[in-house]
């Protein structure tokens, strides 16, 4: 073999096994996301807010998440253990990080692997895309004092879709007479 | 003494998320289920008053609920 063939494997061999996994996998790019199917998590984190798809966090904020419940964002949510057990298993199995979706993999890639939201708002793919909405000099309409309740703007959200959308930027949001 | 009825439909302080009636003469739903019951008192309970209710304190709760 002589040293042009030898690279020609090593590059053949190399091309095979050094594909990253992500490549060969098939992402839906669709902000519809698959309904609750967990009737405890729908029940006991819906009745306060929204129930969020799981694939808008990874899974170790969710872990954080239930295991931080007797100080939820300053209210408590404390479950008894084996609802909690139940709705973390469920949380973490369709975690961002566990779907095949492409809005949970850019969620997941947009946070350093040190960093472990409590907040989807939080993500920094999700706080970008609000990043208008989120500016305390937003002047749209609606201007939701929290984005807790997605289905302010997001107006088919129960159906987990994120496609529809409800606000309007007026030429005013544009004019940076407030930057000057 | 003002007369503190529930709200025909109420809201989350926080998300906004809007809750329906509190009281069972409206909402058959409501003081339906034991365990729920005893789960919002002793999260309500923590949060109000940072440490669980007495029996008496709970019932007290109860009996305003129902006489709405």
């Amino acid at each position: 073999m002589n040293r042009k063939t030898k690279w020609a494997v090593a590059l053949l061999a190399l091309s095979a096994i050094g594909q990253p996994m992500w490549v060969t996998q098939s992402f839906a790019a669709t902000k519809i996301f698959p309904p609750i199917t967990d009737a405890a998590y729908q029940k006991e984190c819906g009745s306060c807010h929204m129930a969020y798809p799981p694939e808008l966090l990874p899974a170790r904020s969710w872990n954080r998440v239930l295991g931080s419940l007797q100080d939820h964002f300053g209210d408590s949510a404390q479950l008894d253990a084996a609802t909690q057990q139940r709705i973390r298993d469920y949380l973490v199995a369709h975690a961002a990080d566990n779907a095949q979706n492409e809005h949970a993999f850019a969620i997941v890639h947009s946070l350093r692997a040190n960093e472990t939201p409590l907040r989807i708002t939080a993500t920094p793919y999700i706080a970008g895309i609000h990043s208008a909405v989120l500016d305390p000099l937003w002047g749209g309409n609606p201007r939701p004092k929290t984005l807790a309740e997605c289905g302010v703007c997001h107006l088919q959200v129960q159906n987990g879709n994120f496609t529809m959308r409800k606000f309007t930027v007026t030429d005013e949001a544009f004019r940076s007479n407030h930057l000057d | 003494m003002p007369q503190h009825r529930p709200a025909p439909i109420g809201k989350h302080a926080t998300t906004g998320k809007v809750i329906e009636p509190m009281a069972p003469s409206v909402n058959a739903k409501r003081l339906s289920n034991r365990a729920d019951i005893e789960k919002w008192l002793l999260r309500n309970c923590k949060w109000t008053l940072g440490r669980e209710c007495t029996p008496q304190e709970k019932g007290d709760v109860l009996v305003m609920i129902r006489g709405r």
